[in-house]
Parts: structure tokens; sequence; C-alpha cells
């Protein structure tokens, strides 16, 4: 037997053996996270909020823009306004910053974001929603010992919105 | 299929609306043409009635009942005709306008499809067109980032992969360079007949200024032709539309205050009809509109003496420039056309918005002539690329009047900075070094750019020019806020971001500088002493009040910027070894911040060895004073050196 035709037994064995287990009532709800690594500090964001992540490419620097803007970038064939995700939230800012990522909430935005440092699945009942949301961070997960913050992409580009409205250099 | 009906009459009803006027304004030279009226009317009454609009069939019943008259007379129609059958059509208009969404079952006007009459051509909205370049922008710039990718494959072959693996996935990298490179090219085509279909021919605007011309005859009994040559001259739709506006207004004014009463012509030796001509020519990259009119010329006297009465200052050589202030005007009465003094300003706002000029010249008796000059496009230009310190910048080049290489026979330094000598004038020298460029050495600027603005010329200091580029100028992210002297930006051919300075803005901040200037050589000065050390602060302070200054402290750098951003100082004396941001950090935003980098400031620091002395002229520190030498005579000196 060829390679193909043991992979396609392979996978029909599989399939029938599904119909032999018993059935599960107890499907649970999840939330996919992109996890990033700031500062020693964890933050997840949603991957539905994503809208777009690339290698970071020439920033040019612009001046008189908005705090913890870094200037402008092609990305992803936009003009974009490239912010520093860390500096924005309190952190110092580091040399291994190599991604830009988007959000769905505006896509002429670009954050400054290192590699990810895992692609995280978690049920819905182990995000704990911080009861009053402190900035970006609206939720907390925990894994083991180590804490997650949650970011919120829409209130981070709400704010930054929020700045920027009828601000004169 | 109603909607359908509705959306194709909207579209014929406005194409014969603007028929019958074009047709009834023409009828004085072709009177032939009353047949074709009497169709555009018959076939507008069909239309209508075909979806129901009772209101423009009656409309266009009463038209064609004016037609048919003379038709069968045949006679011809008269000037009170013309006028009512004009009216007729503004009232088809309003009905077009005002029940094109209610009775018509049309979401949008401008949302237009093909003519069923006329299906080689569309009508697309111009904002749809605005999109559509948009994204033939954004694919080229794709397509350049797939190219500079494809280039970068042969690191695969130092990760280890097999040798023929290498030569495959090379061979294929090659082919799909050749594509990408092929999608570039032929988006840059699209991108470039895109460009050219957003022109729009300068004669749509001749039909509504002849109307305009006949209506403000009409109302002031004057007798005046219109006359316009360069249909043909094309340009874009964002600077046409706002101009016509500006142009009707020019006209009407032509014959309300320019084109004297038929007899006072005749008096004067002039035929009894006056004259208003428009003239469009293309001057480079931009375009001119000239309307000139063969009336009574502009009252200079009457001109300074209404500015005297508003109580402004005379301005100009010769005064012209008053007619374009908010409010002179030297009509007698205020009229439906004129004399409320609310229209050279708003004509001269709408040019400056589009980046062009208005100059008027006049002879008294003998007419005046309003020259406005524009852009073709605010996208799509030409661009000087500039280097200055380690960046690159792009400035419109249709604005750029020279470069000159700095010399000591054609620079000067006084004062208030830098001047060029050019063409017997001296031009305050921009330096845009410390903005566009805070952490790099400065170097001995070299060359000066030399623009023309519509508050005159200005000119920029820059380290190197890198020739000429096409570009199309995209607004800044609503995120990267407002930078002051920043137009937009382009990308390069690598898809890089190049920022497109705005001359007009570069102008107003450096004569902003120079007012600042002028003001707080009379002003008291406020000092800001800025030192994480209360002792050094509060000793500082007390020298410094002792000496009759006002002083404000901050104990970091941040707040000092704070502090700085809200009030006005004329020194700021700050620390360097600060936690958070330190000295030379904050001297950097100092210069940077145009509100900010005009005020001198002091170090004062236990740093003493040479190398942070250098570092501190090198971020722009006015002076150096090191802690352990110092002494309260030599502080004070040194403040009233920079103060007076």
């Amino acid at each position: 037997m060829d390679e193909i035709g043991g992979y396609r037994a392979r996978l029909a064995e599989a399939f029938d053996h599904a119909f032999t287990l018993p059935s599960s009532n107890t499907r649970t709800e999840t939330r996919d996270f992109l996890v990033l690594r700031l500062s020693g500090y964890l933050y997840a964001i949603a991957v539905d909020e994503i809208a777009g992540v690339q290698n970071k490419k020439a920033i040019r620097f612009l001046p008189d823009a908005p705090p913890h803007c870094l200037g402008l970038a092609n990305v992803g064939g936009r003009m974009g306004a490239v912010y520093d995700l860390a500096g924005l939230l309190g952190s110092p800012s580091s040399d291994r910053m190599a991604w830009f990522l988007q959000t769905r909430s505006d896509p002429d935005l670009a954050f400054l974001v290192p590699k990810a440092d895992r692609y995280l699945r978690v049920p819905l009942a182990r995000i704990l929603p911080n009861a009053e949301p402190d900035g970006a961070v609206i939720a907390a997960i925990t894994e083991g010992n180590t804490g997650v913050n949650v970011l919120s992409g829409e209130r981070l580009v709400s704010a930054i919105r929020e700045r920027c409205r009828g601000r004169v250099p | 299929m109603k909607d359908e009906s509705a959306r194709y009459f909207q579209l014929e009803a406005r194409e014969l609306t603007g028929q019958l006027e074009a047709g009834l304004l023409a009828y004085e030279k072709r009177p032939e043409a009353l047949l074709e009226l009497f169709r555009f009317a018959h076939t507008l009454k069909g239309g209508a009635r075909v979806v129901n609009h009772h209101a423009i069939v009656d409309l266009a019943h009463a038209m064609e009942d004016v037609f048919a008259h003379h038709r069968e007379a045949g006679t011809h129609l008269t000037k009170q005709e013309l006028m009512e059958l004009l009216s007729l059509v503004d009232a088809v208009r309003s009905e077009l306008n005002g029940e094109s969404a209610g009775a018509l079952g049309i979401a949008s006007p401008e949302h237009a499809a093909p003519s069923p009459r006329d299906l080689a051509t569309v009508r697309v909205d111009l904002s749809d067109m605005d999109v559509l370049a948009g994204g033939i922008h954004e694919a080229e710039s794709l397509a350049t980032g797939l190219r500079l990718e494809l280039r970068t494959q042969g690191e695969l072959q130092e990760a280890g992969i097999s040798a023929e693996l290498a030569q495959r996935m090379a061979e294929k990298a090659r082919r799909l360079t050749t594509l990408a490179d092929s999608l570039e090219l032929a988006l840059r085509r699209l991108g470039r007949k895109m460009n050219v279909l957003r022109l729009f021919d300068a004669s749509l605007a001749f039909a509504e200024l002849e109307r305009a011309t006949y209506d403000a005859a009409a109302l002031t009994g004057k007798s005046v032709s219109f006359t316009a040559r360069g249909g043909g001259v094309k340009l874009d739709g964002h600077v046409l539309s706002p101009l016509r506006g500006a142009l009707q207004h020019l006209v009407r004014n032509a014959v309300a205050h320019g084109i004297e009463h038929g007899a006072v012509r005749t008096e004067r030796g002039k035929s009894a009809t006056g004259r208003v001509q428009l003239l469009v020519e293309r001057r480079g990259a931009r375009i001119a509109f000239v309307v000139k009119d063969d009336g009574a010329g502009i009252d200079l006297a009457a001109v300074r003496q209404a500015a005297a009465q508003r109580g402004l200052a005379v301005n100009g050589a010769d005064g012209m420039d008053m007619i374009f202030q908010p409010g002179v005007s030297t009509a007698n009465g205020v009229s439906a056309l004129a004399g409320r003094g609310v229209g050279l300003d708003a004509v001269r706002a709408v040019v400056r918005k589009l980046k062009g000029t208005i100059e008027v010249r006049s002879e008294l008796g003998s007419g005046s002539t309003f020259e406005i000059v524009v852009p073709v496009s605010l996208s799509a230009m030409r661009a000087l690329v500039v280097g200055i310190g380690s960046q690159r910048v792009l400035v419109p080049l249709d604005r750029v009047v020279s470069t000159v290489r700095l010399s000591q026979t054609n620079s000067a330094v006084r004062s208030d900075g830098r001047v060029l000598l050019h063409d017997d004038a001296a031009l305050p020298l921009h330096d845009l070094h410390s903005w566009l460029d805070p952490r790099a050495e400065r170097n001995e600027p070299r060359i000066a750019v030399v623009l023309e603005t519509s508050q005159g010329r200005a000119a920029f200091v820059a380290d190197a020019l890198a020739g000429t580029r096409d570009i199309t100028v995209r607004s800044l992210p609503y995120c990267a806020g407002d930078s002051a002297l920043v137009l937009g930006a382009a990308f390069d051919a690598q898809g890089d971001p190049e920022l497109v300075l705005d001359p007009d803005a570069i102008s107003a901040s450096s004569r902003r500088a120079m007012q600042v200037d002028a003001v707080t050589l009379v002003k008291p000065r406020r000092i800001l002493v800025v030192d994480d050390s209360l002792t050094t602060r509060m000793l500082e302070q007390s020298i410094l009040e002792g000496a009759g200054y006002e002083v404000d402290l901050a104990s970091c750098a941040h707040e000092a910027l704070e502090k700085a951003m809200q009030n006005e100082y004329g020194l700021i004396v700050t620390d360097i070894e600060m936690p958070g941001m330190n000295g030379y950090d904050f001297t950097v935003e100092i210069r940077r911040r145009p509100k900010l980098r005009a005020i001198p400031v002091i170090m004062v620091s236990s740093l003493g060895s040479e190398e942070s002395r250098k570092r501190g002229a090198d971020v722009g520190s006015s002076a150096y004073i090191v802690k352990g030498e110092f002494d309260q005579d030599g502080f004070l000196r040194v403040v009233r050196e920079w103060l007076g």
C-alpha cells in the first residue's frame, strides 16, 4: 500500500471508531488568545479582536506625534500609525519588538509587539473579568501559578483615539 | 422595477435640466434652438409621467406651452420669458433634489447607474472613485511588499534545506518576482489612469458661471456678456468643486461692482454691453482661472476709506489686498448680490484651503482682473525629495521656487536667526532639523529651499536634495494626530512612508516664531526652573526672584513639559541628571515642539566634562553652567544674556 493509501485507511478507521464512542454533552465554550510577553508580564489579546499580524517594517518618525506613537509605517498596504504597546501599558520598550499587530477596531493603527509567546485556547470559565477594568486590562487568566492579563483591543484603540481628539501640536 | 425607473428618471431629468439651462442661456445667440428646447421639455414631461412625478409633469408642461407658442407663431422668446423658463428649470431641480429619496424611491441620487439612453458612459460618485484609487494604491504597495519579500527568500538556503529544494525554491521565487514586478507595474499604470479619470474638465463650471452672470445682470438691470476660454483643461474634482462657488462669486461681483450701467458705459465711450471673461489655462502642475471685466475698476481710495471705517490698517503696497478683508465693501447698499462685505474674504479662504493663490489687478475706468492659481490635484503631484539630517521628506514641487546652495554671500546670521538673501529680500530660514530629527547630530546647513506659499515666500534649510518623484499624498491616520507642518505622507519605492511637508504651514510657523520673538522682547519674562533637588530649586528660585524675575518650579522633566506647554516662559533652567527623562532628552523635547522650540534652555549640572558640555550643545541648549563653578553673579549674567 502506498503512503497516501495508508493515510486514507487510518483516517477511515478513526472516522468509524468515532461512532463507537459515547456522545459528549459537555462541550466546553472556549476563546482563543495570542499571548505576548512585555517586560516580563504576560498579556493576552483575543484572536477575534485581531485584524492582522505582520513582520515589523521601517517606521518613519513623525514629529509632534502623540505620546507612545512611534511614527508611520506601511501596515498591510495602508498608511498606519504605529504605537508602542509596552509604553502604553507603562512598561519600558525593548528591541525585541518584531511584529505589527492590527486590531479590528482600527486597521489604520498598529501596535509594535514582540513575537507571540504562545497561542492559548481557554475555557470561558477560566477567564476572570475585572470587576472594575483598569485601563485596557479587562480580565485575567490563571495558568497554574502564572496570571495572564487580558487586554481589550477596542479599549486600547478608543483610549488612543480619545487622546487624539482635537489634539493640536 | 419602479425603483429602477425612478433611478433612471433622476439621471435623465438631471441631464435634461442641464441641457435646458444651457440652451436657454445660449438662446439669444442661437434662437434656432427653440425646437430642441421644446423636445427637451417634452421628453422631461414624458419621463416624469412614467414615474408619476406630477409636479415635474406640470413644470415641464408649462415650459412646453411657452416653446409651443413661439414655435407655432414663428416668434422669439422674450427676455422675461427666458427668465421665467430658467426659474422653471430651477423648480424642476428643486423637485429632483427634494423628492429624490421619497416620491421617486431612490436612496441617493448620487449613486448613479448608466443612463438607459447612453450606455457608453457611467456617472460615478467622486468619493467612490477615491475609494477605488485608494484600493489601487494599497494593492500597489502590497505588490511592492511581495517583491521585496521574495528578494529575501535566499535566506532560506542558509536555514539548512537541501540544495535541490533550495534551487527549486529560488527558481519559483524568480518567477514570482517577475510576476510581482509585472503586477506592480500594471497597478502603477492603473493608478495613473485612475488619477486621470478623477480629473474634471474645467468647462463643467462654464454654464453655471454664465448663468450667474446672466442672473446678476438681470437683477441689476445691466447688459453683460460672458465668454469663457480654456475648456479642455482638466483638474481634480476636489479642487474644481469648491472653486466653482468662488468663481461664481467673482463673476457676480464683476457684474454688481464692476460693470457700469449701459448709459454710463456709453458716456465713457465703452460698448453698452459689459464683458466678463473667464480664461482657464494650465501652468505646469497648476491651473490659473482668470476672471476679467471691462467695468469701472476698483476705487482704491474708497477701499481704504471702507477699511479705515472698520478700524483696519491698510496693508500691501497699494492697499488692494484690503478688498479680501472681512467686512470691507465699497458697495453703496446691500443687495441680493453684494454689499455685505462677506465675499472676497470667503473666496480667498477657499483658495487658501486649496493651497492656491489669488491676485487682483485693477485700473480705474478700465476694469479688474482676478487671477486664481490652484494645483491640478490635491493628492497626485510631483514632489522634491529633500534630506534633512537622517530623514527624507517630500515637498510639493509646484511650490518650490528655487533651491540655493548657502554661502557667505547669500546668507547671514541675525539676532533672530539665519536669513537667506533672495531676490532682493531677506527670507528667514526655517530650520526643521531639530523638529524632524531631534537626535541626529546637526551639521552646518548647506542648501536653502525657497517656497511660494499663500502668505508669500518662505525658505527652509536642507542637507541634501535627492531628485523629484511622482507621489500620491495620503492623509495621516487619525491616531497619528496632527503634525503641525505635515500635509500627509506618501509611500516610497520600497513601500515605506515619507512625510510630505506643507509649504503654507512652514511659512505660517516661520512667521509665528518671528512674532513670538518680537513679542517676547517686550514682555516680562517668566523662568521655569527644573531640578529634582529641592535645595537647588529653592536656591535658583531665590536668586532669580531676587533679580526681579517671575519663577515657576518643576521637579522633573515631565512636569516641566506640562507646565511649559500650558504657560509662556522666556527661559528654562534645567538640571541634567534627573529621574525619568534626563535634561538632554528634555531639551530635545523642547526643541522638537513648535510652541517651545524658541525658548532658550540653560543647563545647570554637576557634570563638568567637555563631553557633557558638547552633548548639551548638540541637543540644543543655549548655555551650560557647571554646578561646581556656580556663582550667583555668573548665573544672572547668563540669564540676562538670554532674557535681556
